[in-house]
């Protein structure tokens, strides 16, 4: 997900917006990462700890 | 690029690519007091090939249908490359804290380099008015 800043270039003083930032919703998505080494396993037994 | 349309709405997801707009208005309220609004303004962008990676000045502006242009937002948008973008598609969203001081017609107009794209527009009403017209 990309973030741009916007830039606020005018303002009339009768209305009151506030708009700091414009998303990109596809560009770049946040595809998630699930890394092994972290995924938790409850009720491990001790022989899923010895080595293969 | 282009603007195939804008809707303005309380709340949005984005679950595995696909958006879901969950409440889309297009008319708002005010009580006595009561005339701020949180929503987002979600636009589809299109895009062809030879564009990718080139910047495009892009722009909001609200105008209201008797005071005329009241705000303008602009920002210098990079249009991503082939491998990032999504069947050539994607959703660009501004969040917006919107106070009205009048009721009346708000639109919100996107251009981009300068020409027009594509716009919606919210009806301000107050609750006695809201009462009227149904």
């Amino acid at each position: 997900m990309r973030e741009y800043k916007v830039r606020e270039i005018s303002n009339s003083g009768a209305m009151k917006v506030k708009c700091t930032r414009m998303i990109d919703l596809l560009a770049d998505p946040e595809i998630p990462q699930i890394k092994p080494h972290k995924l938790v396993k409850k009720n491990i037994t001790k022989d899923e700890f010895l080595p293969i | 690029m282009d603007i195939q349309w804008v809707i303005i709405a309380r709340s949005y997801q984005m679950i595995n690519g696909n958006l879901s707009i969950d409440n889309a208005i297009n008319q708002f309220t005010i009580y006595e007091g009561i005339n701020k609004a949180s929503v987002y303004l979600i636009a589809k962008a299109i895009f062809s090939p030879p564009e990718t990676l080139e910047n495009r000045g892009l722009n909001l502006k609200i105008s209201h249908d008797k005071m005329g242009e009241l705000y303008t937002f602009e920002n210098l948008y990079k249009i991503p490359d082939l491998s990032t973008l999504v069947n050539m598609i994607t959703y660009l969203v501004y969040p917006l804290s919107l106070e009205f001081p009048h009721t009346g017609k708000y639109t919100f107009i996107i251009s981009i380099d300068g020409k027009y794209k594509n716009e919606e527009s919210i009806d301000v009403i107050h609750k006695e008015l809201k009462d009227e017209r149904i």
